[in-house]
């Protein structure tokens, strides 16, 4: 999508709004909303970061799309754990896509931002843990399908990272690729936030951000093991409607 | 040797937020600050949602003396933006 830029916008970047956990059923149908009304003003593209509805299931992904579709920019999707929480994430992904919103598992979308490609690759993402305290794929087949879930949506996410034609990347998960920002959280349950295999893939392709949910008592800021600034914007993390992130970002020579 | 009467309270508690289909927040701390007292910290999106916490932990935990520290997360606009 690409329209008039508005008078007071800087030029030669992208802005990126993103919240994730907004964990949205009937009774928080309504609460966004008006923060949302003027969100063009403010950004060119509205990430969601995964556990969009409480339960999974398909009304509350009706409320999902009452909440934060037709909105002046486009706004971009992954799920998270509690989406999949009802075996409904497929419904969930076609009720959100009717409504216009793009969800992605493992794949990637590139938005014209007056005239910067900006490409975002997503996916739910995985646990597993961090450097020096991970999970294997070893011993019991529970244990071996753990760990390669999340090894088997790291690189597909990382293919589709890779395969962006754009001129800004940004990574999109659910779970955490650096146990930076899981800071507040107990380090007993690292493994559960994250995994260092999402990190490698983000590292491999060094985009300009990755942003990610799902650590509702984490920290805002870090950086993967590779440099690349992540952002967990779980909603009671950033505490607001959303964040906005400013890239800069130069249009590929014609 | 005395045992504590309320040992695995805060697991059980745990997973009750977590599992029991009208909570399903993986987000609240439950901390033990004395025997049978809980605390239980964290934001939620709802005052609604607040209420059935309080609701079905009182159900499922009648003998425990529980302090709530649970707010609702803000949802204004944003004033800043972060350029990275
Ligand atoms: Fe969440
Ligand atoms: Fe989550």
């Amino acid at each position: 999508m690409s329209s008039a830029p508005s008078s007071d916008r800087p030029a030669n970047c992208v802005r990126v709004a993103a919240v994730g956990d907004v964990h949205i059923d009937e009774n928080v149908l309504g609460r966004f909303r008006p923060a949302l009304e003027r969100i063009g003003e403010k950004a060119d593209v509205l990430l969601l970061a995964g556990d969009l509805t409480r339960h999974g299931t398909g009304d509350e992904a009706r409320c999902v799309a009452t909440e934060f579709a037709d909105l002046s920019v486009p706004v971009v999707a992954v799920l998270g754990n509690h989406d999949y929480h009802s075996d409904a994430q497929d419904e969930i992904t076609k009720i959100l896509e009717d409504s216009g919103i793009t969800v992605l598992e493992r794949s990637g979308v590139v938005f014209d931002c007056f005239g910067i490609r900006l490409g975002i690759a997503g996916a739910k993402g995985f646990g597993g843990g961090f450097a020096g305290r991970c999970g294997s794929e070893f011993g019991e087949p529970e244990m071996k399908a753990f760990i390669r879930h999340t090894r088997t949506i790291a690189e597909e996410l990382g293919t589709a990272l890779h395969d962006l034609d754009c001129d800004v990347r940004i990574a999109l998960t659910h779970y955490a690729p650096t146990p930076e920002t899981l800071l507040g959280e107990p380090l007993e349950i690292y493994p559960f936030l994250g995994s260092y295999l999402l990190g490698e893939v983000v590292d491999e392709v060094c985009p300009a951000l990755a942003v990610h949910g799902h650590a509702h008592a984490g920290t805002e800021r870090g950086v993967t093991p590779g440099g690349v600034h992540v952002r967990n914007v779980a909603h009671p993390v950033i505490k607001q409607a959303y964040s906005v992130y400013q890239i800069a970002g130069q249009p590929a020579a014609a | 040797m005395k045992t504590r009467t309320d040992v695995y309270k805060e697991s059980q508690m745990q997973r009750v937020l977590t599992e029991d289909e009208r909570v399903s927040e993986q987000g609240i701390r439950v901390s033990r600050l004395e025997e049978n007292t809980f605390a239980l910290s964290g934001e939620v999106a709802s005052s609604k949602r607040r209420e059935v916490i309080e609701q079905v932990v009182a159900e499922k935990f009648p003998d425990l003396t529980v302090e709530y520290d649970l707010g609702i997360t803000r949802v204004h606009e944003p004033d800043e933006v972060e350029e990275v």
